[in-house]
């Protein structure tokens, strides 16, 4: 760890969506740090605030009905969330590039795809039609897309899923950015198509020494990619782990739950394991812990108060079975419980942790 | 090579549109009762050999299958017949009156275009600020408004009080600078009629499209808002603003009866609606063919610029 700024710093950020319903609360605090060169996983269910939390660093949450309420989002020390317009659009698509979930959706449909990969670069350097378009096609190259000339001139529609999405990463690296925020980017494609996908990412992600957030809801799916995961749950942040030790021991009894339903493709289950009921509505969350209701875990305190982020193993976890440390030493270890506990608790058994752990970094 | 091959097809599918829609208007005038030999005659006094010569030359002796056949003969060499209530031939008639319809519609129609379009746009952008509920507001008073109060109210203003412009009538042999003169109030009338559906329209179009993901992902790009506007979303909003467009100038070439008759312009609509009143079949089913004709060929060129717009419609 240096003392320099991170490349990302995401701090206290809350989003808010005024609805007729009433203020959904889609993000509520939620603070976490990308590395250079790092990738950092945000995992969730769908509605965890994860994809909120991801517009949010490009400041592309429509007002209204979405309000960035508080926080901030630091990106080399600067903040983004108070650039004016011009300012923004120096950052966007030049220092970090984005790509989508759906990239049939994401694409402009009266556009060639060689037109809209050519943009940014058109935008943010001091280059010609032509040259613009050459790095198009070279970019198109890069992430695989066969014959890249001809194909350049052909429309977002004559392209299959897994194309569209290579133009989409071509897209968001043109300009070499040192951030690629991906949400959700295989959630759309064949689970084969995912692969590659993936591996392009990860590829990319060290030719060009770039920083990566991947948004999922599958954590299969940062094992392939990420160092670092933070583990989303109703718009706050649960748990901050490096990658492996989130599968091997999940600190908060919602990563258990999450990892503990990752099916695994060796061993036949007559039934997946799911965490019991269904994520609270944003409108009027539950008190305290969110995740109590959902909890096996849950004590007294849960519905009281919110759990403070604590220190825990290389990663931050925000649960009352880890209660702030005391200022005597020593202290604070003595409490945390075996996360074998966690397991007992949480209702899994031996053969759930086997396949957790069998299942992982498949 | 498909697309001309499409518009050849198009072109022949005119064929039977044509002939059903003439053989409904004449089916319709020949089964309405009343004796057209009469009709033909007016309020004359007439010996039974007069009217019998009549039914002759008008062949209205002959079985209604066979008069079709006749008309439709004569219409396929430009001869539209004879007008009872005019004397004079329908095809000369059309010929003198269609280009005081077309400037009177082209006009009407830029005006709804260049005022409908950007105001839509605007209203959209804007949405739910004072620009977007006043140009709300604007354009359904436009709708609601009848054309023809509209018209007077502009002749009251514009001729009576100020004295800016003609109250009636068309120059039509006179400058260019005289037929706009006279065309200013008409067309105006008759834009803001339609103006008010163009504005809402494009307001919608270009709200769905704004809405969509491309349009993130070209903020995400760096694009800015104005271009945003102009170079990713309007193109995508231009499709069914382009359907609508196209109706219009359709129906605004079939003639405007009521911006027609407060301006007293003798355009087709006028033409269309004397000729209905006398019973004038000829001329009624000369129009009709007419109006069908250039509403099937309005509706070709609208589907073939669509495929300019939009790359993913092709017609091969």
């Amino acid at each position: 760890m240096t003392d320099d700024p991170p490349l990302l710093d995401v701090e206290d950020l809350t989003v808010h969506f005024h609805t007729e319903q009433g203020t959904v609360r889609a993000v509520d605090g939620v603070s976490f740090r990308v590395g250079e060169r790092e990738a950092f996983g945000l995992v969730g269910e769908s509605g965890a605030g994860k994809s909120v939390t991801a517009m949010s660093i490009l400041k592309l949450i429509q007002t209204p009905p979405g309000e960035i309420v508080d926080g901030s989002v630091r990106f080399r020390g600067e903040d983004v969330l108070s650039m004016s317009g011009p300012e923004l659009q120096r950052v966007r698509g030049n220092e970090i590039g984005m790509i989508f979930q759906d990239p049939e959706q994401s694409l402009n449909p009266v556009h060639t795809v060689g037109r809209q990969v050519a943009e940014p670069v058109r935008i943010h350097r001091d280059v010609s039609d032509e040259e613009a378009w050459d790095r198009a096609v070279e970019m198109l190259e890069l992430v695989g897309i066969p014959d890249p000339g001809e194909r350049a001139t052909e429309y977002p529609h004559q392209f299959s899923g897994g194309m569209q999405q290579r133009a989409m990463i071509a897209m968001a690296l043109a300009n070499n950015p040192s951030l690629l925020i991906a949400d959700e980017p295989t959630t759309s494609l064949d689970v084969t198509i995912e692969a590659t996908i993936l591996d392009l990412i990860d590829r990319l992600q060290e030719d060009h020494d770039m920083s990566v957030v991947l948004i999922t809801h599958d954590l299969s799916v940062i094992s392939e990619v990420c160092d670092r995961v933070g583990v989303m749950y109703a718009g706050r942040m649960a748990e901050v782990a490096p990658v492996e030790r989130i599968y091997d021991a999940p600190r908060h009894p919602y990563t258990y739950g999450l990892v503990n339903s990752i099916p695994s493709a060796r061993e036949k289950t007559d039934s997946l394991a799911s965490i019991e009921g269904q994520m609270p509505s944003g409108i009027d969350p539950p008190s305290g812990c969110r995740f109590h209701p959902r909890c096996p875990a849950a004590m007294a305190d849960c519905d009281r108060h919110h759990p403070e982020e604590v220190e825990r193993d290389g990663g931050r976890v925000a649960c009352h079975l880890y209660p702030e440390p005391r200022d005597e030493p020593g202290s604070a270890a003595e409490v945390d419980p075996d996360p074998e506990l966690i397991g007992r608790l949480t209702g899994g058994d031996d053969r759930a942790a086997d396949r957790r752990r069998g299942g992982a970094g498949e | 090579m498909g697309l001309a091959r499409y518009v050849l097809r198009r072109l022949l599918l005119l064929v039977p549109v044509v002939i059903g829609a003439t053989l409904l208007i004449f089916l319709m005038l020949h089964l309405a009762p009343g004796d057209p030999a009469r009709l033909i005659l007016g309020q004359r006094r007439a010996s039974e050999e007069t009217i019998r010569n009549i039914r002759q030359i008008f062949h209205l002796n002959e079985p209604l299958w066979k008069q079709y056949l006749l008309w439709l003969w004569d219409a396929l060499h430009g001869d539209l017949g004879r007008s009872f209530t005019f004397r004079r031939p329908v095809t000369e008639m059309i010929v003198e009156r269609y280009p005081i319809t077309l400037q009177l519609a082209l006009s009407g129609w830029l005006i709804s275009m260049a005022v409908g379009i950007p105001a839509g746009i605007v209203s959209a952008v804007k949405q739910y600020t004072k620009v977007d509920y006043v140009t709300t507001i604007v354009a359904l008073s436009g709708v609601s408004m009848p054309v023809f109060w509209q018209g007077i109210m502009l002749i009251l203003l514009f001729s009576y009080f100020l004295g800016w412009f003609p109250s009636s009538g068309f120059a039509v042999d006179g400058t260019v600078f005289d037929r706009l003169h006279h065309l200013t109030l008409p067309a105006i009338a008759l834009g803001t009629s339609i103006t008010a559906l163009t504005v809402r329209l494009t307001r919608s179009a270009m709200l769905d499209v704004l809405n969509q993901d491309y349009i993130r992902t070209a903020r995400s790009k760096g694009v800015s808002e104005r271009e945003i506007i102009t170079g990713h979303a309007l193109q995508n909003a231009f499709l069914p603003i382009l359907t609508v467009l196209g109706m219009q100038l359709g129906l605004l070439l079939a003639g405007s009866v009521l911006t027609e008759t407060v301006f007293g312009i003798g355009g087709l609509g006028r033409l269309l609606i004397r000729a209905v009143h006398k019973f004038d079949y000829p001329t009624v089913q000369g129009l009709t063919l007419v109006i069908v004709t250039v509403m099937v060929f309005m509706n070709l060129l609208v589907d073939v610029l669509y495929t300019f717009i939009n790359p993913k419609i092709r017609y091969d």
